[in-house]
């Protein structure tokens, strides 16, 4: 690679942050709702969710929205608490 | 300082770093890491191959890919795409310091029921350039070691 661009990252820490916040809050509400699923979210509304990944993306490109700049997606599971990497 | 962070419902320590990846990222992209003193090189599984770095699903079938390298891990083997990366490690008054570049190759996880819901992991072939601090549920940091302490080592695979 040649000269490093300037670090301007998207999203930005403070928008990455404020994603972050909404899952904080909301996430024993999704639990309820979405178990074991992933979710994504619109302007705080839940537009598609699905437990195969693969599935919900291809559902968001049937819908015209892009995974990575209309939506925010998460895992919404109860067992986030036990895990071995 | 270089802060990472905790969330209520996830039990590891985080930290965002900035990843360029050379051919799939067109700018700088923010992903969350876990801190994993336990993996040799670091990795981004697929939910964040998706939703952060945009590469669609198809993408992230090995079948496709030039060259697969396979890694084993507690919960078994998986294969990966490995592609040059650049890191950009930064500071907590950022863009006032500079953020730390690091050099270096990251591995793509193959799509699979498994790997779906993988965090991404940041592996000793980043964190070798910092002093790690780490308190349970407590602040999480990376300080940038001294150059001659802080050799750029490869890893083998």
């Amino acid at each position: 690679m040649s000269a490093t661009p300037a670090v301007n990252p998207r999203p930005s820490i403070q928008e990455a942050a404020a994603t972050q916040r909404y899952w904080d809050d909301h996430y024993a509400e999704l639990l309820e709702q979405f178990p074991e699923q992933f979710v994504a979210v619109r302007d705080g509304t839940v537009v598609a969710s699905h437990r195969d990944l693969a599935m919900l993306l291809y559902d968001l490109q049937d819908r015209g929205l892009d995974a990575r700049t209309d939506v925010a997606i998460e895992f919404v599971t109860s067992r986030a608490d036990r895990l071995q990497l | 300082m270089i802060s990472g962070f905790w969330t209520p419902q996830f039990p590891l320590p985080l930290i965002r770093i900035a990843v360029w990846l050379e051919g799939i990222t067109s700018e700088w992209v923010l992903v969350p890491f876990v801190v994993d003193t336990g993996a040799t090189h670091t990795c981004v599984h697929p939910l964040d191959a998706t939703r952060l770095l945009g590469m669609s699903a198809a993408s992230l079938d090995a079948a496709t890919w030039p060259r697969v390298e396979a890694s084993s891990g507690i919960g078994g083997g998986a294969n990966y795409l490995t592609t040059s990366a650049l890191y950009a490690v930064m500071h907590d008054d950022h863009p006032t310091t500079p953020p730390e570049i690091i050099t270096g190759s990251i591995e793509i996880g193959e799509l699979t029921a498994e790997s779906q819901t993988l965090p991404s992991l940041l592996g000793w072939d980043v964190l070798q350039h910092f002093r790690v601090t780490a308190e349970w549920r407590g602040q999480v940091t990376l300080e940038r070691r001294a150059s001659a302490e802080a050799p750029s080592v490869g890893l083998p695979r």
